[in-house]
């Protein structure tokens, strides 16, 4: 891979710089961690298989809108 | 899609990126960390200020002129993440209303191309449901498709 192969748009080049695993084993912000365990633990995850059902649902009737839709 | 982002460092683990952000109020370090959370695969992304005493600030408002630049590169380091943990579901949570209110204008704004690339959910007071422009959530859950 050379450079211009590169997705830059959406991923910039990264710099590996070590010394920032000096972070890796460290909460650099507990509340947030907190606050995001408490809030799983009260509201679980989504419904993954519910969701996609809903979303393919809403994708056919916009398809389905789209094409009964003048287009003159 | 062409988005102006900062250059970033990471570890070699990809779980801790840095940044500067550079306008009026001067140069400001910034630091992403993807933590996992007490669930399997679920890592919840900090994102603050780091401070000259060495502490992070995930509260302080910089009013740096660049906010969209910053939020660009956030939304770059979970490219990064996810391309090194592809399974991994990603929970942000802002600290404030406000920048909450500019995920969901961010996300929105490029939903289209967000959406090639990622499942977005967003959090109601009703629970998860798939992202929807307009809606108020209070947080959001993103997961790479592979």
């Amino acid at each position: 891979m050379n450079i211009n192969e590169i997705d830059t748009i959406k991923k910039p080049i990264v710099i590996i710089d070590k010394s920032l695993d000096f972070y890796n084993d460290k909460v650099l912000f507990p509340e947030k961690l907190a606050e995001a365990n408490k809030m799983l633990r009260e509201v679980g995850l989504p419904d993954f298989t519910k969701l996609e059902l809903e979303r393919k649902e809403k994708e056919a009737q916009k398809t389905s809108a789209d094409k009964s839709t003048p287009t003159d | 899609m062409h988005l102006d982002k900062y250059q970033t460092k990471s570890g070699e683990q990809n779980q801790v990126f840095e940044f500067v952000s550079i306008g009026p109020k001067g140069r400001i370090p910034k630091l992403v960390q993807y933590l996992p959370t007490n669930y399997k695969n679920l890592y919840n992304l900090g994102f603050g200020d780091k401070l000259l005493s060495g502490d992070f600030d995930d509260k302080v408002i910089s009013n740096n002129g660049d906010s969209e630049k910053v939020l660009a590169t956030v939304v770059s380091t979970i490219y990064n993440f996810t391309d090194k943990n592809p399974e991994a579901l990603v929970h942000i949570k802002s600290s404030t209303e406000s920048r909450t209110r500019l995920y969901r204008i961010g996300i929105t704004k490029y939903l289209d191309e967000v959406r090639k690339h990622f499942d977005i959910f967003g959090k109601t007071e009703n629970g998860w449901e798939d992202f929807e422009p307009n809606t108020n959530y209070s947080a959001f859950l993103v997961k790479r498709k592979i």
